[in-house]
């Protein structure tokens, strides 16, 4: 082995004695000194932000009505408060001017009236001495109370007059901080959430782009010439002269070319981790695993270059040779990479509707599509799709014939529906359609007629697919999280509570007028005004939802159960409003994402993380128990078990027998009845497949599996009976069976990429999915290790062809 | 064939195929039969494409034999216990950019399985021999050629072996450098290695080889000492006689036409150095009857002989007389041609 050794360390003192080496060393010193500065600053702050506006024009409404002595009398003190020169402005202009008055100027001006130390008028606010919290500092001169204490109180008496326009106050505020200083405005989110995004995001992303296609590419550059080099004759016959094997010279060779990039790797990815750590507070031991991967990344385009020089003795066509596999590797990728999820992860049928014996689906790209028999495929009904999409609902108002659904924008936190309009299809056709889904109103609506058997079968024409009847209401309410279907119509679960879609009114609002108020109307509603009024508010004013969250309604529609922050709570009608009469801690971490469903006898939690899993069961408090009595108010204790469920939850959907679905992310359904605390999992060949359930009339269940197949469960007899089998269309046949198949025979360096996602999320599985919803996407991750197999094939082919020519070659 | 031969080859053949499409063939060794014997100084010449270094890359097994069969100290050539007893200094070597004297001699002997306890043992000794001590720390790069082929020297002595396989080792140097390799090789001739020295210079050769070899167009065309060389090509006439006689040019051309059976071949020289009168001819077939024959027809007509001189051949004579010999193609392989020849690899 003496021989080999020496040329390996031969390999090491050529690479430290390499300028190269050097310059590209101290480029990286310099590009992590860069990035060294960079940290989060977190401060407590009662600040509003521009985006703590939340309904800028119904604010400025109010605020303009104040400045002239109408309102509320906790408005006019605000208003009081404000600059003079604010109040002139709203005196003077009725008229909303976004130009104007934008949630920056808005902000501005209420954080200044948030300084007033004589803003608190305890006739005006009686509210807040009743609060223990509160107590303390309301009680104090006002000229004793600190300035802290003085911004704190002022931003709670700003939400509590102008309810619902702002976003609720946060502990604290981080800014991104370069040097000590602060970039931009307050991240809107927790460090802890910060951190999460930039370790999976920018950190991934600076490791993919400045590692993975930068210095990879100069790495090749700079080690193309060592094999070349190596085999021309003047070195060469000297070293064949020597007692050594022509294959391990060249295997040493070859490794020792590695030892450059292993140094430069090992350098920037400590560094990294250093400065992560030290500076972000994202301590990241993947980043370690990252070393070999990428090594092993390097290897796959060194074994090109390597044969290339071996061939040509070249150092520049050993590089143009590597370089032309790259682009090869990369248009391949970039084909597989748009096909894959256009193929087989948009179309994924994510609910099912049926009206009449007319199949509806909303897709994973926001689509809603019907069934076109004819055809055997999918056919687009409304035009839902565009951009990074995911559809909220749909919902079936049967009583109206009212397909109601919204699509929100999918953000790495979670939805974001701001701005985003409410669209619904009116169906008359199908208006007394029972309803298939718990999501409509369903037939224990005391406002829906019973269903007719002469509408289902009403024959599904071509005006599905003409996108003709796809009107557009007033925007979703700000900061939604989720929606689900229930009471005649559907609630949304926002930051601010929650809330019943009120059909009548937003269609009262969003019927057109004529004239000059129609454009004044359609100019206001492309400005993004939103309606409140369009909702009802469930919840008490100051009951507030921090994300992560989630909502379920129990199919008696006798309490409705909200997530948030690991607790669980659940709410019964009193009067206009529901009320928490249970609150059970849940799970220990805040953060943590979880889905739940509710069965009339309790409610279900399932965590994304983990598999203790708890069954809450319904409460037995009357409403109107004080918070006191909450959690030990009669009621049953919670019921928690560990699930023999490896991998996170996708779905989870309460049956019609009192059982809940639950599909995880590997494509599984698990019934479970947790009464019991049984998790099974039925013995299906579409088991692995299965992407979606949703509920159909009484016992029967929809199953979307295979993308975009559905078949229908009668959970009366278990049976699984297949109702549509979608016939491939032409891009799914071209990538079926062309693209991914030449995708699949050719090597992929791009695919180890997913391995190092896997590693540097290691442990960190699903908790940037903020929001259960995210849950469901696909996340097309098979086993992270796959791609070290093949990409070993593809090198170790390579090597091999390198030796055989170097051994029957004369050099 | 002597048994103990350390070089031995016998039919040695090599064939180069060339080209991506059309294969075309090169036949570059065609049957060479060689033996070097143990502790001698061995000169390998030719002309450039004569086939030596070819001949050298097979006995070190960077080259497969097309046929024929090659042994190195009893082994197969280019197996690793063969090449372990064989040190080689390549023609043109290049060092890595990175090494010094002393780092390049660790690399080079580790590579020949040599412990660092042996490497710096025998490294001083080695440079005082090549003249290099004290100049180890510096860059070989910085090295000038001469330095760098002593050090090549070095290198290929670090693992003492028993052949040494030197290509043109005094190529592009200067008088100086070419009497350092010189003195080298003699030390290593009284260490009693065997040198296999391959080289076009024949000055050099002619003064350290024991035996030489002279190969043409593929094949060995002579083998034997330098002596026998010159002596065998001056008894196949390859000797001159110079006679210098008291005659005119006319007189001797008048003896070439009238003599019976007609005068042996001669050339008329200018004169250099003589009295006036005196006439330098040259025999070029220098055989004693065409010498007696001249004495007798200048004496028959009373030409005064002043001298008669034999002129032993150098080995550049020897050389030059061997490739003249050797530029007429013998076979359709001395010359590029299509594959599908018989014989070839």
């Amino acid at each position: 082995m003496r021989p080999y050794l020496a040329i390996l360390y031969d390999a090491f003192l050529e690479a430290i004695q390499s300028r190269v080496l050097w310059v590209l060393l101290a480029a990286w010193v310099l590009l992590l000194a860069a990035i060294a500065p960079f940290g989060f600053i977190e401060e407590k702050s009662y600040q509003l932000r521009s985006g703590d506006i939340l309904q800028r024009s119904q604010l400025l409404e109010q605020l303009q009505q104040a400045a002239r002595g109408k309102g509320k009398p906790t408005q006019l003190a605000v208003v009081a408060a404000l600059p003079e020169s604010a109040r002139e402005l709203l005196t003077e202009q009725s008229e909303d001017d976004p130009k104007r008055f934008t949630s920056g100027r808005l902000s501005d001006w209420l954080n200044e009236a948030g300084r007033s130390r004589s803003l608190y008028d305890p006739q005006l606010w009686p509210r807040v001495a009743s609060r223990a919290e509160w107590k303390q500092i309301s009680e104090k001169d006002p000229k004793l109370r600190s300035e802290e204490e003085v911004q704190q109180l002022n931003r709670l008496l700003l939400e509590w007059s102008f309810p619902g326009q702002l976003a609720p106050l946060s502990s604290s505020q981080a800014w991104v901080g370069y040097a000590g200083l602060k970039v931009g405005e307050p991240l809107p989110v927790s460090i802890n959430q910060a951190r999460a995004f930039l370790e999976l995001f920018v950190l991934q992303g600076l490791i993919k782009i400045g590692l993975g296609v930068v210095a990879m590419f100069v790495a090749i550059i700079v080690t193309s010439p060592m094999i070349p080099d190596t085999f021309q004759a003047g070195s060469l016959h000297l070293l064949l002269s020597k007692p050594i094997s022509r294959t391990w010279l060249f295997l040493s060779k070859f490794a020792g070319g590695t030892i450059f990039v292993l140094i430069h790797i090992a350098f920037l990815l400590s560094g990294l981790y250093l400065i992560a750590g030290w500076r972000l507070g994202i301590w990241n031991e993947g980043l370690f695993l990252c070393i070999p991967l990428f090594l092993f990344v390097f290897m796959i385009f060194y074994s090109v270059s390597a044969l290339a020089g071996l061939v040509w003795k070249n150092a520049i066509v050993s590089v143009v040779v590597t370089g032309v596999f790259w682009a090869i590797c990369f248009a391949l990728g970039l084909v597989e990479t748009v096909m894959q999820p256009i193929v087989r992860i948009q179309p994924e049928v994510t609910h099912v509707q049926a009206l009449g014996d007319q199949l509806l689906a909303a897709r994973q790209d926001g689509a809603l599509v019907a069934w076109d028999p004819k055809a055997s495929q999918w056919q687009q009904a409304f035009d839902t799709r565009g951009g990074n999409r995911k559809i909220l609902g749909p919902f079936w108002l049967p009583r109206y014939g009212e397909l109601y659904f919204g699509r929100a924008f999918v953000a790495p936190f979670g939805i974001n529906s701001d701005g985003v309009r409410l669209g619904y299809a009116n169906l008359p056709e199908f208006a007394t359609a029972s309803s298939s889904s718990p999501s409509s109103t369903g037939s224990s609506q005391p406002d829906s007629p019973p269903a007719s058997s002469a509408a289902s079968s009403k024959p599904a024409g071509e005006s599905w697919f003409s996108g003709q009847r796809l009107e557009s209401l007033e925007n979703l309410l700000p900061r939604t999280r989720r929606a689900i279907g229930g009471m005649g119509t559907f609630l949304v679960l926002t930051d601010l509570g929650v809330y019943a879609f009120d059909r009548s009114a937003a269609l009262a609002r969003s019927k057109p007028k004529k004239g000059l108020a129609g454009m004044l109307q359609n100019a206001m509603g492309q400005l993004g005004s939103q309606s409140r009024e369009s909702y009802r508010r469930l919840t008490p004013e100051d009951w507030q939802v921090a994300p992560p969250a989630d909502l379920a309604l129990s199919a008696d529609e006798a309490t409705l159960w909200v997530y948030s922050k690991g607790k669980l709570m659940g709410l019964r009608p009193e009067g206009d409003l529901w009320k928490p009469v249970v609150q059970r801690e849940v799970i220990d971490d805040e953060e943590s994402v979880a889905l739940i469903a509710a069965s009339p006898a309790g409610c279900l939690v399932v965590p994304a993380q983990g598999n203790r899993w708890t069954w809450c069961p319904a409460p037995k408090t009357a409403p109107g128990g004080t918070d006191a009595a909450m959690g030990d108010g009669g009621e049953s204790d919670p019921l928690v078990w560990n699930a023999p469920v490896d991998h996170p939850p996708r779905s989870l959907t309460a049956l019609s027998d009192g059982r809940f679905a639950m599909v995880d992310s590997k494509g599984y359904l698990w019934m479970i009845d947790p009464a019991n605390q049984s998790c099974l999992q039925p013995t299906w060949d579409i088991q692995g497949k299965v992407v979606s359930v949703t509920p159909g009339n009484q016992s029967l269940v929809w199953v979307a599996h295979h993308i975009q197949n559905v078949s229908s469960l009668d959970l009366s007899n278990g049976q699984l009976t297949p109702m549509v089998t979608a016939k491939p269309k032409r891009v799914e046949w071209i990538y079926e069976w062309l693209v991914h198949p030449i995708y699949w025979g050719f090597p992929k360096p791009s695919s180890v990429d997913a391995t190092i996602l896997y590693c540097l999320k290691l442990g960190n599985d699903n908790k940037l999915s903020l929001d259960p919803a995210l849950l469901g996407q696909t996340e097309q991750m098979g086993d992270p290790w796959q791609p070290l197999w093949s990409n070993a094939a593809f090198v170790a082919v390579m090597l091999t062809m390198c030796c055989v020519y170097l051994y029957r070659q004369d050099l | 064939m002597s048994q103990d031969a350390v070089i031995r080859t016998a039919g040695l053949v090599k064939t180069y195929q060339e080209g991506w499409f059309r294969r075309r063939a090169y036949q570059a060794l065609r049957g060479v039969d060689l033996e070097v014997r143990p502790r001698e100084i061995f000169g390998l010449l030719g002309p450039n494409g004569a086939g030596k270094t070819t001949l050298i890359k097979i006995l070190l097994g960077i080259l497969h034999p097309s046929g024929g069969k090659a042994t190195v100290l009893g082994q197969p050539a280019g197996s690793l216990d063969a090449r372990r007893r064989i040190g080689y200094l390549p023609e043109n070597m290049v060092f890595p950019r990175h090494h010094t004297g002393h780092s390049a001699l660790q690399f080079y002997g580790r590579l020949n399985g040599l412990s660092e306890e042996v490497i710096r043992q025998r490294e001083p000794e080695l440079l005082e021999m090549v003249g290099l001590r004290g100049r180890e720390g510096e860059l070989v790069r910085k090295y000038s050629k001469g330095m760098r082929q002593r050090l090549g020297l070095a290198q290929a002595m670090i693992h003492q072996p028993d052949i040494l396989i030197m290509d043109e080792p005094t190529d592009g140097l200067d008088p100086v450098g070419r009497s350092q390799i010189r003195e080298v090789i003699e030390r290593l001739r009284e260490m009693g290695k065997t040198v296999f020295l391959n080289s076009h210079i024949l000055q050099e050769v002619e003064l350290v080889c024991d035996r030489v070899a002279i190969m043409a167009k593929g094949k060995l065309r002579r083998l034997g000492t330098v002596a026998e060389l010159t002596e065998v090509s001056g008894s196949e006439a390859g000797a001159l006689t110079i006679l210098r006689v008291m005659a005119s040019p006319e007189q001797v051309a008048a003896i070439r036409t009238s003599g019976s059976p007609e005068a042996p071949p001669v050339r008329v020289l200018p004169l250099t150095g003589g009295t006036d009168g005196e006439l330098t001819l040259e025999l070029s077939d220098g055989s004693q009857p065409s010498l007696d024959r001249w004495i007798d027809l200048l004496r028959s007509h009373s030409i005064s002989i002043v001298a008669v001189e034999r002129k032993k051949p150098r080995l550049e004579d020897v050389f030059m007389q061997t490739v003249d010999r050797s530029s007429v193609p013998e076979s359709p392989l001395e010359t590029m041609h299509d594959e599908g020849e018989g014989g070839m690899r």
